[in-house]
């Protein structure tokens, strides 16, 4: 018998946040490791969710397909609020063929419809293996043409800023994920007064700290007793380069100069933890800008968002 | 004083090779071409490069100019020109702190170095040697000690720091008693 999660909201919003997505699936976790043969995420119709919310759901329905789950995504309802929005940004189309829809409502997965609301919304395949030089530019551009008012030196520091993140995160996944399935970065544009974009950069790799941890025996014999959070701790203030000397670790330290700059959210997803930076600019060190939770469903890869106000 | 033999423009390098100014094998072939041109022109001893139109990551920052500026370090300066993007200058800041080599800029006119809180800029007590080198160019450790109020060893001593963290660059002169005098300049 499948196990079962459901997608649903305890707000009367219905809205569903990243950090209650990963509540959904700690709860779920053992019967997920006990029944290794199928599952079914049932969406409730009334359920709404940010992208970042959404791309864990491409992200873990995708891996556990690729694992071996029969997984099952059924939308309930007539009226499902999710189904339309998520076909509308693609994400239906970054499913793993395995993956199986399920419907209250007839739909075709390829047609085409039009995302209607106050936001835009675009999600993109990385390749774990074809590096893509000219994906960081598009995206910054994308978003960064989706924003109505904003004075031009300012739109260009965050094309800048959107396109110096979209560098260093999806480099890292073709240079460091070591895995054939597809990553994705996505961008989310809210206009309006409170204006702000998150992105989105995940893979379904070793994660960023295996990726590293071979390093340790040969020339960063120093990490070797760190524990992950001050493993994550030592490469955003400082970086860590896999490489011997100094010939990398900059891409994770920027990442984090730039979300100080703005006064960003930063978040990082890695095996069964999950490390929230909020208002990084407001806090005087990284530690008390800093909530972990753990014991999560354990997830393969690395998921990297950030939630960036335009006006800081 | 900056004169068009000893400046290069970055974004001519960016259209000539169709770069996109993403990662280090990008930055370590830009480091390549530049270090070319600054070795034919053993005439000059700062090299100014005007950043204005280009937009880089860190991997690329590194290789093509905070390692250019070490690789050069004590001998050549290199200077940057049109860093008006906070952003961009972010960019620059995690190569700095990881190889541990100051890079000067000019952003609408005013000169500063690319830094964090006391990163990438001279120490507290070397600050006030900087600054005096700055403002009044080719400097002598005895004129730095009777301005400054310093003894000679003590300021040639701050001045070789700053000299040998790349702060300062230095030329030989022959001081009145027939010894080795070391004159010192800024990167601007």
């Amino acid at each position: 018998m499948a196990a079962t999660i459901q997608f649903k909201s305890k707000k009367p919003s219905g809205w569903i946040s990243g950090y209650d997505f990963e509540q959904i699936l700690k709860e779920a976790k053992l019967k997920l490791y006990k029944n290794k043969k199928a599952l079914t995420i049932v969406i409730q119709s009334r359920a709404n969710a940010p992208l970042n919310t959404l791309i864990r759901l491409l992200n873990v329905a995708n891996q556990l397909d690729g694992e071996g789950f029969k997984v099952t995504l059924n939308f309930a309802g007539k009226t499902n609020n999710l189904l339309g929005y998520c076909h509308a940004i693609g994400l239906l189309e970054c499913l793993s063929e395995g993956v199986i829809l399920k419907s209250d409502k007839p739909f075709d997965k390829n047609a085409k419809i039009k995302a209607t609301g106050n936001s835009y919304v675009s999600i993109h395949k990385i390749s774990g293996s074809v590096h893509d030089k000219s994906l960081p530019q598009k995206l910054a551009d994308k978003i960064t043409g989706a924003i109505p008012s904003i004075s031009e030196e300012n739109r260009d520091n965050l094309n800048i800023q959107f396109f110096s993140l979209f560098s260093e995160l999806t480099r890292n996944v073709c240079e460091h994920s070591k895995t054939e399935l597809n990553g994705f970065a996505a961008l989310q544009v809210y206009r309006g007064a409170n204006g702000r974009a998150e992105i989105v950069v995940c893979d379904s790799g070793i994660g960023l700290l295996e990726s590293l941890k071979p390093s340790f025996k040969a020339h960063n014999k120093k990490y070797e007793s760190y524990s992950d959070l001050q493993l994550i701790r030592e490469m955003l203030t400082h970086g860590i380069s896999s490489k011997k000397g100094d010939l990398g670790g900059n891409g994770l330290c920027t990442c984090f100069l730039h979300a100080k700059a703005t006064n960003s959210d930063m978040h990082i997803r890695l095996n069964d933890a999950y490390y929230h930076l909020f208002k990084v600019a407001e806090h005087h060190n990284l530690e008390s800008a800093l909530k972990v939770s753990s014991d999560l469903l354990r997830l393969a890869g690395t998921l990297i968002s950030f939630v960036v106000p335009f006006n800081k | 004083m900056k004169q068009n033999d000893n400046l290069i423009n970055l974004l001519d390098y960016f259209q000539e090779n169709s770069l996109t100014g993403i990662g280090d094998d990008e930055g370590k072939f830009i480091f390549d071409k530049l270090a070319f041109f600054i070795d034919q022109k053993p005439q000059y001893n700062i090299f100014y490069i005007s950043i204005k139109g280009t937009v880089f990551d860190a991997s690329f920052a590194r290789e093509a100019i905070v390692r250019l500026a070490k690789h050069y370090r004590k001998n050549k300066g290199i200077c940057l020109l049109d860093a008006d993007k906070e952003m961009l200058r972010l960019n620059l800041l995690a190569p700095v702190l990881s190889l541990d080599q100051p890079v000067p800029y000019y952003s609408k006119g005013s000169f500063d170095h690319i830094k964090i809180d006391k990163i990438g800029i001279p120490s507290k007590t070397n600050l006030p040697l900087f600054n005096f080198v700055f403002e009044n160019g080719i400097t002598s450790a005895s004129e730095v000690a009777e301005h400054l109020d310093f003894k000679v060893n003590n300021a040639s001593t701050k001045l070789k720091s700053l000299y040998e963290e790349g702060f300062l660059l230095r030329t030989e002169d022959k001081s009145e008693s027939g010894g080795v005098e070391y004159k010192y300049y800024a990167i601007k």
